[in-house]
């Protein structure tokens, strides 16, 4: 059986996380009151910040930290991060744009057959992992490309990794794996 | 929204007047003149006439036709909502009459206010009297009116005014400096009915006597609190002989409600769909920040190490929905600082010239469902403006997406 290299996956990235810091203080009180579409969660100590233009949820920490997510590529969320430092410059704090990094992104991906995750995991033991009883899917660590891929039996994977182009190595490196062990009715 | 409309030019006439005479004294006392302030007032008034936020809103409303507002905890107070409609005579003695009476009329809006708090309850009061109140505010009775004392309110009936009943007054103005009132005028049709003329009308009010006294209203007159020479008054006087009247056209009808009571008349049923984006309070919890916390550890462990060593670290966070989410730590080397000036982006496009808006206080603002955008707000004590139109309410709830 031999994977066959013509199909075209539709890998759709469902979610990028990122961060950055503004290299100053911020009073979390005065963006929850002064910001536009912000949710102030003192108990926590953060607010969030929901940006309509990309859809992007931020999560603030007085530090000057910030997590952006909810980007759906790597250019929209560094777009949406700036846009976020801007709304904070203008409510008034002394805003720098530093240390912007992606650190994850999540994409999805559906196979067109399904899969005897059984005899995957025993085909690629110790890098597959398979508790059904904890989860359904079978975890595939992908070391090399600090890639996590999930699957499950119906055929839809899910992948993680820290930009996107590791993730698309991932779906192309387990494509072939996850081919040989295709739940067919033969 | 009827009852709405009724009660919100009042409402707003009350706070106009409020404010008025809140500030007066400010103005006397920064020597600025008596006639800037009434120019405020108009100004003020005829600008919330324009704008065409409030129906109705005009000073002295059509005579015809008055709905009788009542507010909530009026009933309490008192025993039943009958129709009573004294007739064009002078008034009977009205000390039989203990139980307080409620005028209902068949439509427009009507006039409450409360009357000076000296006066014993239930009072009569025969068209064409021109009442003040203890805060300056001038009445004109063109119809013979009840004033109860439960929720002092004076309900005031419009009717057939021409026919109003005959007025006695105590005709010298001698004692009118010690009399509160000056002819009061309770006008709830502004300008000239044929009864409210200049007319020397007369009134009959047992037990409250009103001496005629030239009304001045742009001047400030002298009155001594009602409260006062009313009693006096009742002493001394048994019925009979009051002072002409003489009302003038120049009085303007104004209406003082007892704020709370309205805001309770008002309220807008059902759902009152929010227009404006106010995100207070929020319980909910945030969406795909899964494991957020050690994600934060990862962050911070790191962050004490020098940036510019290349870090990698795992963490694996709980499972949520649709299985593990594993969060990757790189460090890069320190991008070069895209300093402050860069992050100028275009303004995410203000949509909040919205022409509708709310102005109120929030009891609970909720977000249902975390994964879609739905909002559940409860609100209170506040003022609408809702194409064009304003509406105030005392709660309302509210559902929309964001």
């Amino acid at each position: 059986m031999e994977p066959s290299n013509d199909v075209a996956l539709d890998i759709i990235i469902t979610n990028v996380v990122s961060v950055f810091r503004t290299r100053c203080h911020l009073n979390l009180r005065t963006i929850g009151l002064e910001g536009t579409n912000v949710i102030y969660k003192p108990e926590v100590g953060k607010v969030l910040m929901k940006l309509r233009k990309p859809r992007i949820t931020a999560s603030i920490w007085s530090s000057g930290k910030i997590i952006c997510t909810g980007a759906t590529s790597e250019e929209e969320a560094k777009l949406g991060a700036r846009r976020l430092a801007r709304c904070l410059q203008k409510i008034g704090f002394k805003v720098r744009f530093s240390d912007f990094k992606v650190v994850n992104v999540l994409a999805v991906c559906s196979l067109p057959f399904q899969i005897r995750l059984i005899e995957f995991t025993k085909n690629n033991r110790p890098i597959a992992s398979y508790e059904p009883e904890i989860h359904p899917a079978a975890s595939y660590r992908i070391k090399n490309l600090r890639s996590t891929v999930q699957v499950f039996s119906t055929g839809n994977i899910t992948v993680t990794g820290p930009n996107v182009q590791s993730v698309a190595s991932a779906v192309e490196q387990i494509y072939p794996l996850l081919f040989e062990c295709q739940k067919t009715l033969s | 929204m009827l009852s709405n409309a009724n009660s919100l030019p009042k409402l707003y006439l009350s706070v106009i007047e409020d404010v008025i005479e809140s500030i007066r004294e400010l103005f006397s006392d920064e020597g600025v003149e008596e006639r800037v302030l009434d120019n405020l007032r108009q100004l003020w008034e005829s600008k919330v006439v324009q704008s065409k936020a409030v129906e109705g809103f005009i000073k002295g409303n059509n005579p015809s036709n008055f709905v009788l507002q009542l507010p909530a905890n009026y009933s309490q107070s008192l025993h039943k909502p009958t129709v009573v409609i004294p007739a064009a005579q002078n008034m009977p003695s009205f000390s039989s009459k203990a139980t307080p009476h409620v005028f209902q009329s068949s439509c427009g809006s009507v006039a409450t206010f409360s009357l000076p708090a000296g006066i014993t309850y239930p009072v009569q009061i025969p068209a064409g009297v021109t009442l003040q109140t203890a805060s300056g505010h001038f009445y004109k009775v063109n119809v013979p009116v009840m004033v109860t004392r439960g929720a002092q309110h004076v309900l005031s009936h419009p009717a057939a005014v021409a026919r109003s009943s005959a007025l006695t007054q105590r005709p010298d103005p001698a004692p009118a400096a010690s009399v509160c009132e000056t002819p009061p005028t309770l006008q709830s049709a502004d300008g000239p009915s044929p009864a409210a003329s200049d007319s020397q009308t007369e009134f009959t009010l047992d037990g409250i006597e009103f001496s005629p006294q030239p009304v001045d209203p742009s001047a400030a007159s002298p009155f001594t609190p009602p409260a006062q020479a009313l009693r006096r008054e009742q002493d001394t006087a048994a019925d009979d002989a009051l002072p002409d009247l003489q009302t003038t056209p120049d009085i303007k009808l104004e209406t003082d409600f007892n704020f709370n009571q309205l805001l309770d008349i008002t309220q807008l049923d059902g759902v009152a769909d929010s227009s404006s984006d106010t995100e207070e309070d929020d319980d909910d919890d945030d969406l795909g920040l899964v494991g957020e916390n050690e994600f934060l550890g990862m962050i911070n462990a790191a962050e004490e190490e020098e940036l510019e060593e290349e870090e990698v670290m795992t963490a694996l966070t709980a499972s949520h929905g649709s299985g593990l989410s594993v969060v990757v730590l790189f460090f890069v080397r320190n991008d070069p600082l895209n300093s402050g000036d860069d992050v100028s982006e275009q303004d995410i496009p203000e949509i909040f010239d919205t022409e509708n808006v709310i102005v109120c206080q929030y009891d609970k603002v909720k977000e249902i469902h975390r994964s879609k955008n739905r909002w559940k707000f409860y609100l209170k004590d506040g003022v609408m403006c809702y194409g064009g139109k304003d509406y105030v309410f005392s709660k309302a709830v509210g559902e929309a997406e964001w």
